[in-house]
């Protein structure tokens, strides 16, 4: 029986190293051919860190790539005859929503969309493109004529190889409000992805399963998605009275079955429940909110029937 | 240690922190800048917390020493003096502006320091993006560093020493943190007022984990059981603070990450303002509040003041506060 035990043990830790080599393969596959990289040659070999090795790889900052559900980074630098570097890392997630999710929290306002992969964008010396399961990040060290070009062919490569094609959260189509066009756009899936959005206070709103941020003219639109209608309303009662007693807001009044309050800047945070959701507009009332809330609940109901 | 966050908000408005502190800024209006006004000559006795507005960062901070008695005060003629720089970041506002840095060293040399070693490495190219660089090239030569504690950084005899068990740790059960850390006279710590999606805020205390090996501060994410919880995250850093104190901290709050820190990019807020002190909770609470926290969010604060090893109710101690 003994043996039996040790034999199946073996072979299950002899799978895990197969599936872990494999797949390690498989994402050194993703990067760029040697006839897209021109003139640039690699400095170093491509590097692969794979689970909590994130934190040998990212210095501060890898608790929010585990948080969404991180499997493995390659990573590789370039260099070109002017000695000039390309720092070229392929996060693979462990799901599509999580890749998007990372893809959003690092983008920002600054960001020129390209037409790429699924979604990508083009900062002064970097780009960040998403496809499936893959948040990829190619950065020069210093800008240089024609190099942007290197960026978009090197990317563009990665993206080609990449089979799995990713559809947008549904979450976020709760956001689709007529005439509003949304920015700096956050699929969340844990506190300190929220931390990173914004900070409601300590533990006011917590255990959600994801939530979609994005902004609107001065206005700012949270949607925090729980597992069921049960645990929503122990959740909001909780942010209700934690965000009724946190020293952080005011003005705090009770409304129908939500509530405002009030931030430092006078702003006001408006709540309210639906189903397994809870919504918050911020920089609108109450009243001026409800058409907003109507929207989004309009698009739940359609969206999660 | 109890903090009543509403009796500090009683005492310490912000609109009586700024009249407490008008009267210096328009003292130092016309003075500040005087050749060879000594600033801290001007009041009656040193702050505990000096904060100087304005863009010429360099001269700022040696202006905000001044202010809490002049770097003499700190580093005694012929003292070994371990510097922690928030530097490795590439993003601006996720580090340490290096004129600060520069400004600190220059103040350390002239006060006749027997040596000055980063206690962290410190890359060449971070020097060079500072407008004085080519200035305090002499200096810089003269730095001594741990090469080894470079991200991610491993053991070795040489350079980390492990410490175990020490009476008071709350957390951490063991740690291995850079020996001349330990060994030298002043430690100064230089860190940078940011966001930190985990912690909230990077600032004096969380630099503290510079000083330790990956190993050691992965150690700090894990060690619990439960993958970064945040309290235990704080406590452990707090811990590993006790094993030495500051000497002298120094804060830039002139351009910071306010959200996807540590490493950015992020949103940029801009204030210009530089702080010294040595009381590093009550800076990192003051300082908490420019990235419009509580000070009470920041569970290090929190911890650390609970631990006794200093005063989030920063209202108590004398901050001055000038415009240059």
């Amino acid at each position: 029986m003994k043996r039996i035990y040790f034999t199946g043990l073996l072979l299950i830790v002899f799978m895990s190293f197969s599936r872990g080599l494999y797949a390690q393969q498989e994402i050194i596959k993703l990067l760029p051919d040697s006839d897209v990289l021109g003139n640039w040659t690699i400095q170093d070999s491509a590097e692969t860190y794979h689970d909590e090795d994130l934190y040998l790889y990212i210095n501060g900052g890898a608790d929010v790539y585990l948080e969404y559900g991180f499997e493995k980074v390659v990573t590789c630098r370039y260099k070109n005859p002017a000695a000039n570097r390309i720092h070229l890392e392929i996060y693979q997630m462990k799901d599509i929503d999580a890749a998007y999710g990372i893809f959003t929290l690092n983008s920002t306002f600054k960001g020129q969309p390209m037409d790429l992969g699924g979604l990508s964008y083009r900062y002064d010396h970097y780009m960040d493109v998403w496809k499936g399961n893959c948040f990829i990040r190619c950065t020069l060290t210093r800008k240089e004529e024609g190099a942007q070009d290197t960026l978009k062919m090197i990317t563009q490569s990665i993206v080609d190889k990449i089979e799995i094609e990713g559809k947008i959260p549904l979450i976020k189509h709760i956001l689709d409000i007529e005439g509003a066009e949304l920015r700096d756009i956050k699929y969340m899936r844990g506190q300190i992805a929220l931390n990173n959005v914004y900070n409601f206070g300590h533990g006011s709103i917590a255990a959600f399963d994801e939530a979609i941020s994005a902004k609107t003219g001065d206005q700012w639109y949270f949607v925090f998605k729980y597992d069921d209608d049960r645990n929503r309303r122990e959740w909001f009662a909780s942010a209700k009275g934690k965000m009724h007693s946190h020293r952080k807001f005011t003005d705090f009044v009770a409304i129908e079955d939500g509530f405002t309050v009030k931030d430092k800047y006078g702003k006001t945070f408006s709540f309210k429940p639906y189903r397994q959701f809870f919504m918050v507009a911020i920089g609108l009332d109450w009243n001026e909110a409800q058409s907003v809330f109507e929207q989004m609940q309009t698009n739940m109901d359609r969206l999660y029937p | 240690m109890q903090f009543n966050a509403e009796a500090m908000e009683r005492k310490i408005s912000r609109r009586k922190f700024i009249t407490k502190t008008s009267k210096y800024t328009a003292a130092m209006a016309g003075l500040a800048s005087m050749p060879g006004m000594a600033v801290s000559s001007i009041f009656e006795e040193d702050a505990d917390i000096g904060i100087v507005n304005g863009t010429d960062y360099y001269s700022n901070t040696m202006r905000a020493i001044e202010l809490i008695g002049g770097i003499n005060k700190y580093v005694p003629q012929g003292s070994t003096v371990g510097l922690l720089i928030n530097s490795d970041f590439e993003v601006e506002g996720a580090y340490v502006n290096p004129d600060i840095a520069l400004a600190t060293i220059q103040l350390i040399n002239d006060a006749g320091a027997d040596s000055i070693t980063c206690i962290q490495k410190v890359k060449p190219e971070y020097w060079q993006r500072s407008a004085h660089f080519e200035s305090h090239k002499k200096i810089l030569d003269t730095l001594m560093q741990v090469e080894t504690n470079t991200f991610p950084s491993e053991f070795n005899d040489t350079d980390f020493i492990k410490v175990k068990q020490v009476k008071g740790w709350k957390s951490l059960k063991e740690t291995e943190v850079v020996k001349k850390w330990l060994e030298c006279d002043v430690f100064i710590n230089i860190a940078i007022s940011k966001h930190h999606a985990t912690t909230l805020m990077t600032g004096a205390l969380k630099n503290i984990m510079g000083v330790s090996t990956r190993k050691a501060n992965v150690n700090f994410h894990l060690g619990s059981g439960e993958r970064n919880n945040p309290i235990y995250l704080a406590q452990c850093i707090v811990d590993q603070y006790m094993l030495k104190k500051t000497g002298l901290c120094i804060i830039d709050s002139t351009t910071f990450i306010t959200d996807n820190g540590p490493s950015g990019p992020g949103t940029l807020k801009t204030l210009n303002k530089i702080v010294a002190g040595t009381d590093i909770v009550a800076i990192d609470a003051l300082t908490s509040e420019y990235l419009d926290y509580l000070p009470e969010e920041i569970t290090t604060t929190l911890k650390a003041h609970e631990s006794g090893l200093g005063d989030m109710d920063y209202s108590k101690l004398n901050i001055v506060e000038i415009n240059a």
